[in-house]
């Protein structure tokens, strides 16, 4: 990694991006024998509360596979469905143009809908035929949502949200200032949060109920908290919590760019990658908890597995998992950087991708189950269809069925 | 005579009040030509008439000649001042702009008594523009025996104008002989006329020569018409300009063996001169009076030199070229005979037949006429089956025969996904095409509701004219409405129109990038559902466009095409690419690549 892969003003410092005088202060504890303790970190700023509420005594409902991004809004990556418990077969290859970073989502009906950077965002069959394809003006990054009424909702580089029917029909498409990179979550209410120039709140029409600006242009997906905020990171280095009337809950600064989007875990607990190559977890009136230093850059979202276990890919190459205490579980090394977000399926097992092109099956305790040669990097999540089979996007610009 | 001496001194004093809208003194600062007297003068030569009138700049309102005034609501763009009444004092002859609705350029006369000038009269206007158009320069200039007056018209934001011409004459009572143009369009090159006189009829009076002058690239074409100098009148020689055209086809024929490239070259400047001062083709870029265009029939030039261009091409074994030259065979104002046709139909079947592809002969069938806005009456629905979008629609299973297929299948219209919303119909101004859009729900049979009717832009600035709406899709064909939108293509060129589920355009326009398929799924006819391949019909010539493979499309041209009967229609192509059904002289034809 070299400066120019580190955002603004962030330089390289030992394989990680981080602010000049982060690096300065992480080369003295290092002297100083301290490099690597997440808890108390000197210089670290206290969390911004606003409004913050008396944690929930309740645990979490139960989660269930919600059509979008990470599996819900709450970005869990959990789902109620079985993914493989031995290496799969390729079932079908849906050839696209271009890489396939986006995540696929599925359908109540089983079509999968997943954009590519070639520019089309399409509706693939459970078969792998094609049902419809809508050509954009740009790539798509972003995953899907699907509303509760039906509608795709999904972000493209060209600066818009397009809501789309079943069919494909556009509904309705909304432009914003900068780049729609990030992935919709949409609440119980029907109301859709995107990222761009800060945080959007869209009503079903696709009007804007309120904008939350940030500084730059944010390329974390949001996340719907139980307690009603919506939280996303920003890559001016702060982790953002805003209410739902669009009025800042809190807002706290990590000093690192983040391009990872939160997850909630049981207890409300927010768990977010930093590109410094830091976990941290954060309580939900927006105080810091801990920190888990890896060796590379965190930019997938953290996944939460039923025991509370939180698993995230780095760039150094490995999937570490950490229990909600910050201690490490285990760590399961590959041969490439990790950008995918890990999922899990109803039986615990964790099913994520790496840039050694290879798709992991990890058992809850970090055993390699399976792996397979995908041919080309891994930087989309799986999602799980109702039969067990599992869709991917590859860099070589298919979307892959296994089972 | 005896005006002479003040004409040369006032000459002489020169003009110190020539700006805009400030009178012009004299008005007779054009030298004062000397005319040779003929061997036998005819009463109605002037003797000391100005070769050349005096241009005025925009906004002059008044003008004086020897102290006599003439004002004007209109801009007065040039002046020619003569005693044509020989009266003893100068009239004067006049451009002046006018309002667009009634034609920008009036030629007014105003004749003087005395002191003073009446109000002057209209002799001439030209035909109505459109509004923004004006006037940018005016000359007056006498040609041997008559007055020429022209006048450039331009017109905001490029479109119409060009230039009007009127040809006069001066003495006694002045008026136009004919008025002639120029005609702006899209076409390429300029087109410029040059006025002059020469004893064409030999009958010992000058007549009328109008040289006619295309500039296209780095080539100029040109050709003569005359007007010949009758007592009534100018009349014109009506023997050209098919005299022109004739011989010089026949030289481009003449040089077909020799150098067919000579030929094409020589044919394609009788064809550009043919289109551009016949009315026939519809394109004129001369005007005549107030008709675009010079009648001139059935054109032997046109029609001999298409035909040496279909040949010259099909020797150069330049198929596309001969194609296209084929398929605009009998386009208006060619005449084309049976043996014109055996010669360009030989010249094709000498073109290098498409190795691996296997033509096979269908079953008999009756679709409706084909229509840019309509989908092709025959679509694959797998690879082996075959729609026909009849009055009773049909299957046919290749290698079998046909059934019946779902009534609701014979729907040949460009319906949204929904049903909700058809296509009614293109129409095209300007180089703009839009489409009619209408509810099903407000179709009654073969009538659409026009209050009904949206108009999404498929192509071009619709507004960029005032011209009226043309029914047709200026080559713009529809290959259906995909969820996201309507898909046309034109050539190489694929469209989307993205319109919402109510019918509304969420996104301009746009021309999908080389490479980049189209919004899907597309319906069973002249494109595949995914969009990846499409057919194309031009003339004869079925070409097969791979969106993936690149701009230029594969001709399918099977041994035996060019004898074939019957031009193709309803194209189809099946979801592999491979293989292409038309419909060719009542039946339907399958043509069928080895591989893709």
């Amino acid at each position: 990694m070299s400066d120019r892969e580190c955002h603004g003003s962030r330089v390289c410092h030992q394989g990680s991006c981080m602010f000049e005088e982060e690096a300065r202060a992480h080369l003295d504890r290092q002297l100083a024998g301290e490099a690597g303790d997440p808890d108390g970190t000197p210089g670290v700023d206290a969390g911004v509360t606003a409004g913050g509420e008396e944690p929930a005594t309740d645990p979490p409902p139960a989660l269930a596979e919600r059509p979008m991004f990470m599996g819900g809004p709450q970005h869990t990556g959990r789902s109620g469905r079985l993914g493989p418990a031995a290496t799969p077969s390729v079932a079908w290859t849906h050839r696209t143009g271009a890489r396939v970073f986006a995540s696929p989502v599925v359908g109540p009906d089983g079509t999968i809908y997943v954009g590519s950077l070639d520019r089309t965002f399409r509706a693939i069959g459970p078969d792998g035929s094609l049902r419809w394809r809508y050509s954009g003006q740009d790539k798509f990054y972003s995953s899907a949502a699907i509303t509760p009424d039906g509608t795709i909702v999904v972000g493209c580089h060209d600066r818009s949200v397009i809501a789309l029917t079943a069919q494909g029909q556009t509904r309705w498409r909304r432009e914003l200032p900068a780049p729609v990179d990030s992935s919709p979550a949409v609440s119980d209410d029907g109301t859709i949060y995107v990222t761009a120039d800060g945080l959007y709140a869209l009503d079903p029409e696709g009007n804007v109920r309120f904008h939350h600006a940030a500084a730059s242009g944010v390329r974390s997906s949001p996340a719907i908290h139980p307690d009603g905020f919506v939280v996303y990171g920003s890559t001016d280095g702060r982790v953002v919590a805003v209410r739902a009337d669009g009025q800042l809950a809190w807002e706290l600064r990590v000093s690192s760019s983040i391009e990872s989007a939160p997850a909630i875990g049981p207890d409300g607990s927010i768990y977010i990658g930093t590109d410094r190559g830091q976990l941290v977890a954060i309580s939900r009136d927006g105080r810091e908890r801990w920190r888990h230093e890896v060796g590379g850059d965190v930019r997938a979202t953290p996944a939460i597995t039923p025991d509370g276990t939180i698993v995230v890919g780095a760039y150094d190459r490995q999937l570490h998992a950490v229990g909600a205490d910050g201690q490490p579980r285990w760590t399961l090394r590959t041969d490439g950087r990790i950008r995918a977000s890990a999922r899990v399926d109803a039986e615990g097992r964790i099913y994520v991708g790496s840039q050694d092109d290879h798709l992991y099956a990890v058992s809850p305790d970090g055993e390699r189950l399976w792996d397979r040669n995908m041919g080309e990097d891994i930087d989309s999540s799986v999602a799980f269809g109702p039969d067990g089979t599992i869709y991917v996007g590859v860099d070589d610009g298919g979307v892959y069925a296994l089972r | 005579m005896r005006a002479w001496p003040l004409v040369l001194a006032l000459a002489l004093g020169g003009c110190d009040s020539c700006g805009g809208g400030g009178p012009v003194p004299f008005g007779l600062d054009g030298s004062a030509g000397r005319v040779e007297p003929d061997e036998e003068p005819r009463p109605d030569r002037t003797r000391e008439a100005p070769t050349e009138g005096r241009a005025l700049p925009a906004g002059t309102r008044r003008v004086e000649v020897e102290g006599a005034p003439i004002a004007s609501e209109r801009s007065l763009r040039a002046l020619w001042a003569h005693d044509v009444d020989g009266d003893g004092d100068r009239d004067a002859i006049l451009v002046a702009e006018g309002d667009p609705a009634e034609g920008p350029v009036h030629l007014l006369f105003a004749r003087r008594d005395g002191a003073q000038f009446g109000e002057p009269r209209v002799l001439g206007r030209a035909a109505p523009a459109g509004a923004g158009c004006g006037v940018d320069e005016a000359t007056i200039a006498t040609t041997g025996p008559w007055l020429v007056a022209r006048a450039t018209v331009t017109c905001e934001g490029g479109g119409g104008g060009g230039e009007e011409v009127f040809v006069l004459s001066a003495e006694g009572e002045p008026r136009v002989h004919e008025r002639l143009g120029t005609i702006a369009t899209d076409e390429p090159g300029a087109i410029r006329l040059a006025l002059g006189h020469d004893d064409v009829d030999e009958d010992g009076r000058d007549d009328l020569t109008v040289e006619v002058a295309l500039t296209t690239h780095d080539r100029e074409d040109r050709l003569n018409l005359h007007w010949l100098d009758r007592p009534s009148g100018l009349s014109r020689q009506t023997d050209e300009p098919n005299a022109t055209l004739d011989a010089r086809s026949r030289e481009a024929l003449r040089a077909l063996r020799g150098d067919p490239l000579a030929a094409i070259a020589a044919s394609r400047a009788v064809l550009r001169l043919h289109r551009a001062v016949c009315a026939e083709p519809g394109h004129a870029r001369l005007r005549v009076g107030s008709r675009a265009g010079l009648d001139c029939g059935d054109s032997e030039g046109a029609g001999r030199a298409i035909t040496t261009v279909v040949r010259g091409h099909a020797a150069r074994g330049e198929a596309m070229a001969a194609i296209d030259a084929y398929a605009a065979l009998e386009d208006p104002g060619r005449r084309i005979n049976d043996e014109r046709r055996r010669y360009a139909r030989a010249a094709l079947a000498s073109l290098p037949g498409g190795s691996g592809l296997t033509l096979t002969e269908g079953p008999p069938v009756s679709p409706p006429p084909a229509r840019d806005a309509t989908l092709s009456a025959l679509g694959f629905l797998d690879e082996d089956r075959v729609l026909v979008r009849a009055r009773a629609p049909q299957i046919w299973t290749i290698g079998g025969e046909l059934g019946p297929a779902d009534p609701g299948a014979a729907d040949v219209r460009v319906l949204d996904p929904q049903k909700r919303f058809l296509v009614g119909s293109l129409e095209s101004r300007c180089g703009a095409t839009r489409l009619r859009v209408a509810p099903t729900a407000s179709i009654a049979p073969g009538v659409i509701d026009a209050e009904a009717a949206s108009t999404p832009t498929l192509y071009g600035a619709p507004d960029a004219c005032a011209d009226a709406w043309q029914p047709g899709g200026a080559g713009w064909r529809l290959l259906g409405w995909a969820p996201q939108g309507i898909v046309a293509a034109r050539e190489a060129e694929l469209r989307v129109v993205p319109l919402d589920v109510s019918a509304r355009p969420t996104l301009p326009p746009r021309t999908l990038d080389a490479g980049e398929l189209p919004p899907a799924p597309l319906p069973a006819g002249a494109a595949t559902l995914d969009g990846r391949f499409r057919v194309e019909l031009r003339g004869p010539a079925v070409l097969l466009y791979d969106v993936q493979g690149g701009a230029a499309p594969q001709l399918l041209w099977p041994e035996g095409w060019a004898d074939r009967e019957g031009t193709p229609s309803h194209p189809a192509v099946s979801p592999s690419g491979r293989r292409v059904a038309v419909v060719q002289g009542g039946r339907v034809v399958l043509l069928e690549r080895a591989s893709n």
